[in-house]
């Protein structure tokens, strides 16, 4: 069973409304885009609020536009009640303003070196003739949901939607790898891209993965998204895909390999995209000296998304909701909902399995005494047996949050 | 390639050579093609950034020192932020990412970012 949006546009939002619990109710879209205004609002934890929604960006409808330049545009949480996200509404995000906003499938070239026995300059019709592999994961900003921390913390003021689940078609890193012969001392590998910093001696974004991370044959070097190449703004040609790991790994125009014998001290892993070694990466407000390290894996996280924040629905005493869970690094093995400030937990059913690294559908009813004002919650536990906790994280980077989130919503008698 | 060609598209490769920063007047058209794929080209024209900062005396300066790299919004969805928070920013921004930012600008510039701190709390 999915979200029915179709049929929600349908039905229209009174019917809905009196229609009561069901995933009809998802499809009310926010309630924002069908006033015909151009802006959201986002429920973070303090303003400012507004965004302009926008379909200006081309190959991007309906995106939450934080910043237009460089981009980062935001999905809104409406898109995410189906386990892949469409290309058309997948975030965006940039760091430098001077990205190829055309680029030459046939001119292009990925080029691998350091140390390696044999250089490569692999054109995109090289990579299609290696064997491919495809799979389903979840990429996700570092800084996604930044906008609910508790204290605010500077940076892009993301609410939960920098983020998407897709199917990535690729080639394994570790054929790229093989095929130029690394190097027995082999440390880390680095990954650059065809972005430029905005000013001369700013430091160029790259990232790197330490050389048995790079040579685990599931990071792939991807040139499809969803069954199509990647939109420009996504990364064409291709992006590097980390699957479990955040999305500051997952290189866009993804254009030079580069074998290191030692770990990158580079800007982008060095003193970037740091998290503190402590249980969540969290850390007392004002903390300092404090060991730090690059942020890696993800964590199990879930969104109730059927139900907009604040909506207004029918009364029922078991209102049935529906949303989405990850894992982190690995699959979802069950998602529980509460209607009590987590008191008391339900077990939702899990929807079709895609895989350890993709999104999972849930659905599933929680009982709600009384009519009024109520905090639905949702909560994950991995195959791991990690569990969302109920308190939120903390750190200066509003890096990796993961506690279970709350949505709204008042029940009213007589709709 | 006819010489008449060759030349075209060597001022092509000219022009875009002194191009950037700002859209690249590249119109790839090849497409590469292999085992159940098909790359086709790809451009975008990225929408217009013509969000500026309120033009009155004190914010004004920051339409002519933060605009060079990032949009104006990037400061403007800031949550309220501190004075020390805000001289981390334009020190990272100055000494990292090298915004060409005069010392004798920096104090007025931290007023203005202080204003937008404080009409984002207000609203």
């Amino acid at each position: 069973m999915k979200f029915d949006a179709a049929l929600a546009n349908r039905l229209g939002r009174r019917r809905l409304l009196k229609a009561g619990g069901g995933f009809a109710l998802g499809g009310i879209a926010s309630g924002l885009i069908a006033e015909g205004r151009d802006e959201v609002r986002l429920p973070l934890n303090g303003g400012p609020l507004s965004r302009p929604l926008s379909s200006a960006f081309p190959g991007k409808g309906g995106m939450i536009v934080q910043r237009t330049r460089p981009p980062l545009l935001e999905t809104p949480l409406s898109a995410f009640r189906e386990a892949f996200t469409p290309n058309d509404q997948f975030f965006v995000r940039w760091h430098w303003a001077d990205f190829p906003t055309a680029i030459d499938a046939d001119r292009f070239r990925l080029r691998v070196g350091g140390h390696v026995r044999r250089p490569l300059t692999l054109s995109l019709s090289d990579l299609l003739a290696l064997p491919g592999i495809e799979y389903a994961a979840v990429n996700q900003c570092s800084g996604n949901s930044r906008g609910f921390f508790d204290p605010r913390v500077p940076g892009a003021q993301w609410g939960h939607g920098a983020m998407g689940n897709a199917l990535w078609r690729g080639v394994p890193l570790k054929s790229v790898l093989d095929r130029a012969g690394v190097r027995g001392w082999a440390v880390s590998v680095r990954f650059s891209a065809l972005d430029e910093p905005g000013m001369e001696g700013a430091p160029k974004f790259l990232k790197s993965l330490a050389i048995d991370h790079a040579r685990d044959g599931e990071v792939m070097v991807a040139f499809a998204m969803n069954g199509e190449q990647l939109p420009l703004l996504n990364g064409f040609p291709l992006r590097l895909i980390v699957p479990g790991w955040y999305s500051t790994y997952w290189v866009k125009a993804l254009s030079g390999i580069e074998v290191l014998n030692m770990p990158d001290d580079n800007y982008w892993m060095a003193k970037a995209y740091r998290i503190p070694v402590t249980p969540h990466a969290s850390v007392i407000p004002g903390s300092k000296d404090y060991p730090t390290e690059p942020i890696s894996r993800m964590v199990p996280r879930s969104w109730i998304t059927s139900l907009p924040e604040n909506q207004v629905v029918a009364y029922e005493p078991a209102i049935l909701l529906g949303g989405i869970a990850m894992g982190g690094d690995c699959g979802v093995a069950r998602v529980q909902l509460s209607a009590d400030e987590g008191r008391t937990w339900h077990d939702a059913r899990l929807l079709e399995d895609h895989g350890p690294f993709s999104f999972r559908v849930f659905e599933g009813r929680v009982p709600i005494s009384r009519p009024g004002r109520v905090a639905l919650l949702s909560r994950c536990t991995n195959n791991r047996g990690e569990t969302q906790p109920l308190a939120a994280n903390w750190n200066p980077g509003g890096f990796m949050r993961g506690c279970v989130e709350t949505t709204h919503i008042e029940l009213r008698h007589g709709l | 390639m006819p010489l008449a060609a060759t030349i075209i598209a060597m001022a092509g490769l000219a022009l875009i050579a002194i191009g950037p920063p700002g859209p690249r007047p590249v119109r790839p058209t090849a497409t590469v093609e292999g085992p159940g794929f098909r790359f086709s080209p790809a451009s975008v024209a990225l929408p217009p950034d013509e969000t500026l900062f309120p033009d009155d005396p004190q914010t004004a300066i920051l339409n002519r020192t933060c605009l060079a790299c990032h949009s104006a919004e990037m400061i403007l969805t800031q949550p309220p932020l501190e004075r020390e928070q805000w001289e981390a920013i334009v020190h990272k921004m100055r000494e990292t990412y090298k915004a060409p930012l005069d010392d004798r600008d920096i104090p007025a510039i931290l007023r203005a970012l202080g204003r937008i701190s404080a009409d984002a709390a207000a609203r």
